[in-house]
C-alpha cells in the first residue's frame, strides 16, 4: 500500500497550537513531532493509525482514514485513565496502579523561581511534606513521605533520574524535568529495598522527538527581599537597657540600622536554551541552562550551569541504546546562619548588633576592621560574617546513564543500564588576620576541603509482558550492584604574611591536614510479577534482596517483600449503568523498606583513630586513640513496614477525581547512636534500638470547575494527617537534641511521645514581685531543678495541606498555590537571643515590656546581666507554627498566533511570578517554617527550631518562554 | 562480589576480632602498646584538651577567690556564682572527658600486660601500665574532688551484643563508688606504680617517679583524716629526687625555660599538628572579653603582701576600654592571667612543680607541731621572690601563712580551689570575699557546694547513678 502525504495541526482545548507533540505511526517505529506552530508531516499508510503523545496531555490515536489534512485536539492528562504513570523499572497505566503513586503536575515548573526538584513538590501532593528550612540559596530542601521513618539514618525520600538512584537533587536543572512521580507507599517503592524506606522520587528528564528541531528559550529574572521584619531596640532604648545592666554607657557617635545592612535586595535570574528533534532512529534533547540566585544577604549566592544530552538510538529494529548525561557546575557562597551573634552569625548578628556603632573601625595599629559591640570586644557587627571571609564552594558533577534495550521477542525484553553519578567539591574559605576577630585569634585561617565521590551502578533486567484474553501480565527480574568510592582531603592553615594578597594555604605558616577515604557497596536481586484480568482485578508482588557491605557478615542481607492489589469496581457489569462514574477502584498493599543510608560505611566496627605527637628519635608514630562508638556486632538493617489502603473516584467523565489513602508505618531496628555514660570510654554505639510508628490519612481532590471554550478553571486539593510516635526504645530511655548555646537542649526522644518532641521548663509568666520568670515545680519536690523539665511542645502538624488553582481565559492564565501546616509548634530559641536580656546584644522592642518595678504586671521579666535563667529553654519560647502561605501566584500571556507568526515564533508567553506573596499565621520569627537543625544527623528529630535562621524571601519575576 | 561486601575501612585501623572486639583489643605488640599510651597522654593535649587547656583553670581559680568567670559563658557563671545546675554543660563534657582519659588508660592498664611481643621488654611493659596508672589516678583524683562519690572503673566494657547485655549492665551502668574506696584504689596503683615508673624521661611531660610521688603527696593531704606524716614522706620522696627551684620565678613563665629542674610534671604542646594548646587566647588577649579574670581580691592580697615579682609574673594589664564591659574590674587597667604567654600552640602547661611539693611539706611539718620546719621553707620559697622571712611561730598563724604563700605562688595553676575545699577553708574564705570597694560579693556556699551535681545527662542515660544533695 502506498503512503500518502498525511499533514496536520495540533492544538490544544484553549486553541494554543502544541509543539513538540510525538506522532508515531502505530505499530512502527517511525514518528515525527509537531512544528513550533503545532503542524506537522508525516508520510503514512492511508488506514494507518496515528499515536499522538505529549507530556502532560493524553495520549490519542487517530486513524488517517485517508485524510491528508487532520486537525487534532490534545487534552489535559487529568481527565484521563489510560495515562501511563512512571513506576520503578517501567511505566503503568495509571487505573491499573494498586499502590499509592502521585504524578506531580511539572508544567508550571518554568514559570516559577525554584531552583530545585523539591520546590516542585511543594504542596503538591498529599503526603509529600516539603520544607524550606532555610531561604539561603542553593539550601537543601526537607522532604518527609509520610512522615520520618528514622531519627538518624536519613529521612530523605531515594530519588531516581532516569534509572539512577540518587540521594542529591541540588544540581538537576529543573526546566529539564518531565515527569515526577512519588512512590508513597511500601509496595510500590519495595522494588527499591534498602533505599526506599522513605519513598521514592522518580525524575524522567525531557527527550526529543523526531522531527525538525524545536528550540525553546526560557528566562525570567527577579528581585526577592525579606517578607517580614523585626523591630529592634533603637540606641536610646539599647542604651538604657545596658545602663540598667550595669554597663557604663558612653553617647553614640554613630548609629547603624543593621537590618536594613543586613538585609538587603536578591536577583534571580535564569537562562535556559534548549534544542530537541531527530530523524526516525535518533531523536536528541540538549539543553544547557545558567542559574544564578543571589539571596537577600550578601554573599550567600548559588550559580549553577548545567547542560544535558539525552539521546534515544534505535541500533537495530531490535536494539535500542539510550545514553543521559548531565554536567553541572555549581558555584556557592554560603552565610554562616543558624547560631547566634556571639559565634558571628549573620541573621542572629543582625538582630543583636548594639545600633550605637559604625560598620568598620580603625585600630591602635591604624589597620581597619569591622567594629565589634562596645560592651564586648570579639563580638563582630553582622558585616564580619558577609564580607569577611573569601569563600566559596564549587562543585561538578556528571550525572548520566547509557542503557540498552534488547527486545528478544515482541514480549520478552532485556535491559542493561550501566550508571554514573561523580562529584568533585571544592571548598574554601581563608579569613585574614586583621579585619574579624576569629582572624586575628589565629592570625589569619584558612581552610581548605577537596572531595570527589563517585558511584556507580550496574543494572541488568528482564521484563516479560504478555495479555491474553482478558489476561495481562507482566513480569520483572534483575540483578543490581551499586558501589560508592569517597575520598576527601582537608587542610587548615594558620598564621598568614601581613600582606593579605596571598590568599591559599601556601602563605600558612602552620598547617594541618588529613585525608579520608571509605567506600559501600551494595547488591540486589529484584523480582516484580503484576497482573491484571481485564482491569478489574489487579495484583502486584513485589520482592527484593539486598546485601550491603555495611554490616557485620552475619546480617548483611536484608529481604525485602511486597505484595499489592486492587479491584476496579467501575469495571464490573453492574457498574455499567452507573455514569456518573468514571472510575472506582479500591487499592491495598502491604510491604518492607529498608533503610541504609544512613549507616556510615564501616559503621559495625570499632574504628581507630590517630593522635598526632612530637617526632622522637627513633621515630615512633602517632598514638592511637580508641573508637568513639563502640562496635556493634548485631548491627542489622532498620526496616519498615508499611501497609495501605485506598480508593480512587473519579465522576462526571472526570471533572471531578478523587483519591483517599490511609496507611500504618512501623520502623522496627530504629537505628540510633545511644549515648552511652561516660564511664564506658564510649560515647555512643550505633544500635537498632527502638521502633517508631507513623500513621495518616491523605485526600486529594482534583476539579475542573468551569470548562468552557475561552475558559478553564482547574482546582488540586491535598490535605494529609500524619500522626507518629517512637514504640519502644531499649538500652537508654531518654535521648536529648539540639543544642543551642548556653541553654538546655531543645528536643527530645521518648517512649510513646512523637518526633520533634519540646522539652523544657514550664514557664508561668513574670513574678510580678522580683521580675523573675516562674517555672512550674512540675514533681512537687518545692524546689524547680533540672528535674522539673517536661514536654513542652511538639513539631508535629495536625495536618498540611496544598491547593493550586489553574485559570486560563483566551490567552491568558493565572495560577496560584496555596500551602499550609496546621497544628505544629515552633521553638523560637532565636527569642532567646532577642529578648534574654542576659549580656549585651541588642534585643527586640518586645523588651520594651520588660520588669522594671516591683509590682509590675507584665510577660517580659527582668533584664539579668550574665544570667539566663528567665530564657531558659521553656514553654516562653514555644509558639503556634501554623501558617497558610500563598507559596506561588502566577500571571501569563501566550502571544496569539497571528502576532507569532509575524516573528517566526511558534510559542511566545510572558509571565509574572509572585512566590511567597503573603503568610498567615501568629509566629513572631521571620517565618514559621524553619529549621535550624536541618542539617543535624539526627534530622529526624530536630524539627522545627529556630535560631537565627535565614528566612525564606519573597521574590517577584518577570519571565519569558519562547519557541520557534 | 563476595570481596565488595565485606569492604574494609581504608582510613582507620579497627580493633582487634575483626573490629568488633573490645576498644583496647587492637593492642597486640610493642608498637601498638607504645601508641595506645600515647593516646592516653594524647587526652591532655587533644581529645580532652578543653578539660586541660581551659576548665582546669576555671575550676580551680575562676571558682575559687583568685578569679571571675569572665567571658560570656552562662555555665562559668553558674560556676563562679555557686547557683550549679545538674544540666551544667561545663560540669557534663567535664565529666566526660575525664572518663574519656581513664578508659584509655583502662584499656592500656588491662590489656598491655597480656602482649607477648619480645620487643616489648619486662621493663618497659611495667612501665608503660605505671604510666597509664598515675594518668588515671590523677583523673580519678579530680572527679573525686569535683563530684564525690563516682563509678569506679578500672577495666574495659567487653562488646555490647544483645547477648550479654545482662550480664554486662552493671559495668555499663555503675553505681557510684565511695570516694574512700577511689582514694584506695588510686593510692594502690600509685603504690606500684612507682617502682616502674622512670626516674626521667624525654620531657616533663612524661610520668615518673617524681609525678607519682607528687600526686601520691596530694591525695595523702587531701584524704580525710589527713595522715600528715604520709603527705611528710612523700613530698620527701619528690625533694629526693633532685629537683630544684628556678632561680628567678619569671623563668617558670617566659618561654625559655619549659621542662626546667622545678617541673616535676608539665604538659607539653609542640604546635597545632600535634593537639595546640589554645588555652592562651582564652584568657589573655583584648580581642574578646577572657575567661578567668583575676579578682580584685587576688591583686589586693599580692599587694598587700608587696609581694611584686610573683604579681608581675601572674598578673598583666591592659586598657580595654570600650572593648567590653564590666561589673567588678576597671577597664583601663584590666587584669589578665599571665602565667600563659605563647600563642602560637606551643605554650607548655606545669601541673606538678616543686614549689608546690615543698609547700606542701611545710604543711604536713606544720600540722605536726614543727612550725620552724614550716618556716624554713616558706623563707625559702618567699626568698626566691624577694619577700622577707615570716618568722611564724605559732601553728595556726603558719597554717594561714601558707594558705597565702600557696595562693601567692601557685595562682593560675590549677589549685587554688581544690586547696580552700581540703582545708575546710573555701566557705569562710569565699563568702568573705568583696570586690574592688570592700563590698562582700554575696557568695552563699553551703557544704553541698563543695560538690557539682552528677551531670543530669549521666543520670539520664544511667539509673544507678544518685544525685548529689541539693541539686
Amino acid at each position: 500500500q502506498q503512503d500518502i502525504t498525511v499533514k496536520g495541526h495540533i492544538q490544544d482545548k484553549q486553541g494554543n497550537s502544541l509543539p513538540g507533540v510525538s506522532i508515531k505511526i502505530k505499530g512502527t517505529a517511525r514518528g515525527t513531532a509537531s512544528q513550533p506552530d503545532g503542524n506537522f508531516t508525516i508520510q503514512a499508510a492511508a488506514d494507518a493509525v496515528l499515536e499522538l503523545s505529549y507530556v502532560g496531555y493524553n495520549t490519542q490515536e487517530v486513524p488517517v482514514n485517508g485524510r491528508t489534512q487532520i486537525a487534532i485536539t490534545l487534552e489535559d492528562t487529568k481527565t484521563d485513565l489510560n495515562e501511563v504513570v512512571v513506576i520503578g523499572y517501567g511505566t503503568q497505566k495509571k487505573r491499573d496502579v494498586t499502590t499509592a503513586v502521585v504524578s506531580v503536575n511539572t508544567k508550571d515548573i518554568s514559570e516559577r523561581p525554584i531552583t530545585q526538584t523539591a520546590a516542585a513538590l511543594q504542596g503538591k501532593a498529599a503526603g509529600v511534606q516539603v520544607t524550606q528550612p532555610s531561604g539561603k540559596p542553593g539550601a537543601a530542601f526537607s522532604v518527609r513521605v509520610r512522615g520520618a521513618t528514622s531519627v538518624q539514618a536519613g529521612n530523605e525520600p531515594l530519588y531516581v533520574i532516569d534509572g539512577v538512584p540518587t540521594t542529591d537533587t541540588r544540581d538537576l536543572n529543573t526546566n529539564d524535568i518531565a515527569t515526577i512521580t512519588v512512590l508513597k507507599d511500601a509496595s510500590s517503592a519495595a522494588i527499591y529495598g534498602a533505599r526506599a524506606s522513605n519513598g521514592v522520587v522518580l525524575i524522567t528528564t525531557k527527550r526529543g522527538r523526531s522531527g525538525d528541531a524545536v528550540i525553546n528559550f526560557n528566562t525570567y529574572y527577579g528581585i526577592s527581599k525579606i517578607g517580614k521584619k523585626i523591630d529592634v531596640l533603637n540606641p536610646t532604648q539599647y542604651n538604657d537597657l545596658m545602663k540598667e545592666m550595669g554597663f557604663a554607657v558612653t553617647t553614640p557617635t554613630t548609629t547603624t540600622n543593621w537590618l536594613d545592612e543586613v538585609f538587603q535586595t536578591g536577583h534571580n535570574q535564569n537562562y535556559q536554551l534548549s534544542a530537541s528533534g531527530g530523524s526516525e532512529k535518533s531523536q536528541y534533547f540538549i539543553s544547557g541552562a545558567y542559574t544564578k540566585d543571589d539571596g537577600m544577604v550578601k554573599p550567600a549566592r548559588y550559580n549553577r550551569r548545567v547542560f544535558r544530552a539525552n539521546l534515544d538510538n534505535q541500533l537495530k529494529p531490535w536494539m535500542k541504546l539510550t545514553t543521559n548525561i548531565s554536567y553541572s557546575n555549581v558555584d556557592l557562597k554560603d552565610l554562616k546562619d543558624n547560631d547566634n551573634a556571639g559565634r558571628n552569625a549573620a541573621i542572629l548578628g543582625a538582630l543583636n548588633a548594639p545600633p550605637i556603632i559604625g560598620i568598620y573601625e580603625t585600630d591602635a595599629d591604624g589597620h581597619r576592621r569591622y567594629t565589634m559591640n562596645p560592651y564586648k570586644s570579639g563580638w563582630d557587627n553582622p558585616l564580619a560574617a558577609i564580607e569577611g571571609p573569601t569563600q566559596g564552594t564549587k562543585d561538578n558533577r556528571v550525572l548520566g546513564n547509557a542503557a540498552l534495550d534488547i527486545n528478544f521477542t515482541k514480549d520478552l525484553k532485556f535491559r542493561s543500564n550501566y550508571g554514573v553519578d561523580y562529584t568533585n567539591h571544592k571548598y574554601d574559605y581563608y579569613l585574614d588576620y586583621i579585619m574579624t576577630t576569629p582572624g586575628r585569634n589565629d592570625h589569619g585561617y584558612a581552610t581548605s576541603q577537596r572531595y570527589n565521590t563517585l558511584t556507580t551502578l550496574w543494572e541488568n533486567t528482564l521484563n516479560y509482558d504478555k495479555s491474553w484474553k482478558k489476561h495481562t501480565i507482566s513480569a520483572l527480574g534483575g540483578v543490581t550492584t551499586q558501589k560508592n568510592n569517597y575520598d576527601e582531603t582537608n587542610q587548615t592553615g594558620r598564621d598568614f604574611p601581613a600582606d593579605p594578597t596571598v590568599k591559599t594555604l601556601n602563605a600558612a605558616n602552620q598547617i594541618t591536614g588529613d585525608t579520608k577515604e571509605s567506600q559501600w557497596f551494595l547488591m540486589s536481586y529484584l523480582g516484580r510479577v503484576m497482573y491484571n484480568y481485564d482491569s478489574r482485578y489487579l495484583l502486584t508482588v513485589n520482592f527484593r534482596a539486598d546485601g550491603s557491605s555495611k554490616l557485620d557478615k552475619r546480617h548483611k542481607w536484608g529481604y525485602f517483600p511486597s505484595v499489592s492489589a486492587g479491584w476496579r469496581i467501575s469495571a464490573e457489569p453492574f457498574m455499567k449503568d452507573v455514569t456518573a462514574v468514571s472510575d472506582l477502584k479500591l487499592r491495598a498493599g502491604w510491604g518492607k523498606n529498608g533503610n541504609v543510608e544512613g549507616l556510615s560505611p564501616y559503621a559495625s566496627l570499632g574504628l581507630n583513630s590517630f593522635a598526632r605527637q612530637t617526632p622522637t628519635s627513633p621515630l615512633s608514630g602517632p598514638g592511637i586513640t580508641p573508637p568513639d562508638g563502640a562496635p556493634n556486632p548485631d548491627l542489622k538493617w532498620e526496616t519498615t513496614t508499611q501497609t495501605n489502603v485506598g480508593i480512587d473516584l473519579s465522576l462526571f467523565d472526570s471533572r471531578l477525581t478523587f483519591s483517599a489513602d490511609a496507611y500504618i508505618k512501623k520502623t522496627d531496628d530504629l537505628l540510633l547512636n545511644v549515648p552511652l555514660p561516660s564511664n564506658s570510654g564510649y560515647k555512643y554505639i550505633s544500635r537498632n534500638s527502638g521502633k517508631l510508628e507513623n500513621k495518616g490519612l491523605e485526600f486529594l481532590l482534583s476539579s475542573v470547575n468551569v470548562d468552557k471554550k475561552d475558559f478553564r478553571w482547574t482546582t488540586d486539593f491535598n490535605i494529609a494527617f500524619n500522626r507518629n510516635r517512637i514504640t519502644a526504645l531499649e538500652l537508654s530511655d531518654v535521648y536529648y537534641y539540639a543544642s543551642v548555646e548556653n541553654r538546655d537542649n531543645i528536643i527530645t526522644l521518648r517512649k510513646g511521645l512523637p518526633l520533634g518532641t519540646f522539652y523544657g521548663y514550664i514557664s508561668e509568666g513574670v513574678d510580678p514581685k522580683t521580675g523573675n520568670i516562674i517555672y512550674k515545680d512540675v514533681n512537687g519536690d518545692d524546689k524547680v531543678t533540672p528535674t522539673d523539665r517536661t514536654v513542652i511542645g511538639n513539631a508535629q502538624p495536625d495536618f498540611t495541606y496544598g491547593m493550586n488553582n489553574n485559570l486560563s481565559y483566551k490567552n491568558w492564565s493565572f495560577s496560584f498555590l496555596l500551602q499550609g501546616s496546621q497544628g505544629n509548634d515552633v521553638f523560637n530559641a532565636s527569642r532567646m537571643e532577642t529578648e534574654g536580656m542576659y549580656d549585651s546584644k541588642n534585643q527586640s522592642t518586645e523588651v520594651l515590656r520588660r520588669w522594671t518595678t516591683p509590682g509590675q504586671v507584665t510577660d517580659i521579666p527582668r533584664a539579668t546581666n550574665g544570667d539566663v535563667t528567665n530564657s531558659r529553654t521553656s514553654s516562653r519560647f514555644v509558639e503556634n507554627g501554623s501558617f497558610l502561605r500563598m507559596k506561588s501566584a502566577t500571571l501569563s500571556y501566550n502571544l496569539p498566533q497571528s502576532a507569532l507568526s509575524a516573528m517566526h515564533l511558534s510559542r511566545l508567553m510572558i509571565y509574572a511570578t509572585a512566590q511567597n506573596l503573603f503568610t498567615i499565621t501568629s509566629y513572631k520569627g521571620f517565618d514559621p517554617e524553619v529549621n535550624a537543625f536541618a542539617s543535624n544527623a539526627a534530622n529526624g528529630v530536630t524539627l522545627g527550631i529556630d535560631y537565627g535562621t535565614y528566612p525564606v524571601a519573597r521574590t517577584f519575576i518577570l519571565g519569558l518562554n519562547l519557541s520557534f | 562480589c563476595k570481596k565488595d561486601l565485606n569492604l574494609q575501612p581504608p582510613s582507620n585501623t579497627i580493633v582487634g576480632n575483626e573490629g568488633q572486639g573490645t576498644a583496647g583489643s587492637y593492642i597486640k605488640d610493642a608498637a601498638t602498646s607504645e601508641a595506645a599510651l600515647a593516646s592516653c597522654y594524647a587526652f591532655f593535649r587533644s581529645n580532652a584538651a578543653e578539660y586541660y587547656v581551659l576548665d582546669y583553670f576555671n575550676i580551680s581559680d575562676a571558682q575559687s577567690d583568685n578569679a571571675y568567670a569572665g567571658a560570656d559563658n552562662a555555665a562559668g557563671f553558674e560556676i563562679d556564682e555557686f547557683r550549679i545546675l545538674s544540666t551544667n554543660s561545663w560540669v557534663a563534657r567535664d565529666w566526660g572527658y575525664l572518663y574519656n582519659q581513664i578508659s584509655a588508660c583502662n584499656s592500656v592498664i588491662v590489656n598491655v600486660p597480656k602482649v607477648t611481643d619480645a620487643a616489648l621488654t619486662a621493663t618497659r611493659k611495667a612501665q608503660i601500665v605505671a604510666e597509664a596508672q598515675f594518668i588515671r589516678a590523677r583523673a580519678y583524683f579530680d572527679l573525686v574532688r569535683l563530684f564525690g562519690d563516682v563509678p569506679l572503673v578500672l577495666t574495659e566494657l567487653p562488646t555490647i551484643t544483645a547477648d550479654n547485655l545482662v550480664e554486662i549492665y552493671p559495668l555499663l551502668y555503675p553505681s557510684r563508688t565511695s570516694a574512700d574506696s577511689v582514694y584506695d584504689q588510686i593510692t594502690s596503683d600509685l603504690k606500684s606504680a612507682v617502682d616502674a615508673a622512670a626516674v626521667s624521661a624525654a620531657n616533663k611531660g612524661f610520668a615518673t617517679k617524681g609525678a607519682i610521688y607528687t600526686l601520691l603527696a596530694k591525695i595523702a593531704a587531701t584524704r580525710k583524716p589527713v595522715n600528715w606524716p604520709e603527705v611528710q614522706s612523700y613530698t620527701d620522696q619528690v625533694i629526693a629526687l633532685g629537683y630544684s627551684l628556678l632561680p628567678v620565678y619569671d623563668q617558670l613563665w617566659d618561654g625559655a625555660h619549659e621542662n626546667s629542674a622545678e617541673a616535676i610534671f608539665e604538659l607539653n604542646f609542640d604546635g597545632w599538628d600535634t593537639g595546640g594548646n589554645w588555652g592562651t587566647s582564652m584568657f589573655l588577649g583584648t580581642d574578646w572579653k577572657k575567661f578567668c579574670n583575676p579578682s580584685n581580691d587576688l591583686i589586693r592580697a599580692y599587694q598587700q603582701e608587696h609581694d611584686s615579682v610573683r604579681f608581675r609574673s601572674t598578673i598583666t594589664f591592659a586598657n580595654v576600654t570600650g572593648k567590653w564591659g564590666d561589673a567588678r574590674l576597671s577597664l583601663d587597667s584590666f587584669p589578665f592571667f599571665y602565667k600563659m604567654r605563647k600563642t602560637d600552640a606551643t605554650q607548655n602547661i606545669i601541673m606538678y612543680r616543686l614549689a608546690d611539693v615543698l609547700l606542701l611539706k611545710a604543711e604536713a611539718l606544720n600540722e605536726q607541731g614543727d612550725v620552724a620546719g614550716a618556716n624554713a621553707i616558706l623563707t625559702q620559697i618567699r626568698g626566691r621572690v624577694k619577700l622577707n622571712p615570716l618568722n611564724i611561730t605559732e601553728q595556726s598563724a603558719m597554717r594561714l601563712a601558707i594558705e597565702k604563700e600557696r595562693r601567692l605562688e601557685l595562682a593560675f595553676e590549677g589549685q587554688r580551689w581544690y586547696d580552700l575545699v581540703r582545708t575546710g577553708r573555701a566557705i569562710p574564705v569565699m563568702e568573705a570575699v568583696t570586690d574592688g570597694k570592700g563590698v562582700n560579693l554575696g557568695y552563699h556556699l553551703t557544704e553541698q557546694s563543695l560538690l557539682w551535681p552528677v551531670p543530669q545527662a549521666e543520670m539520664d542515660q544511667n539509673a544507678n547513678l544518685v544525685q548529689n544533695p541539693g541539686y
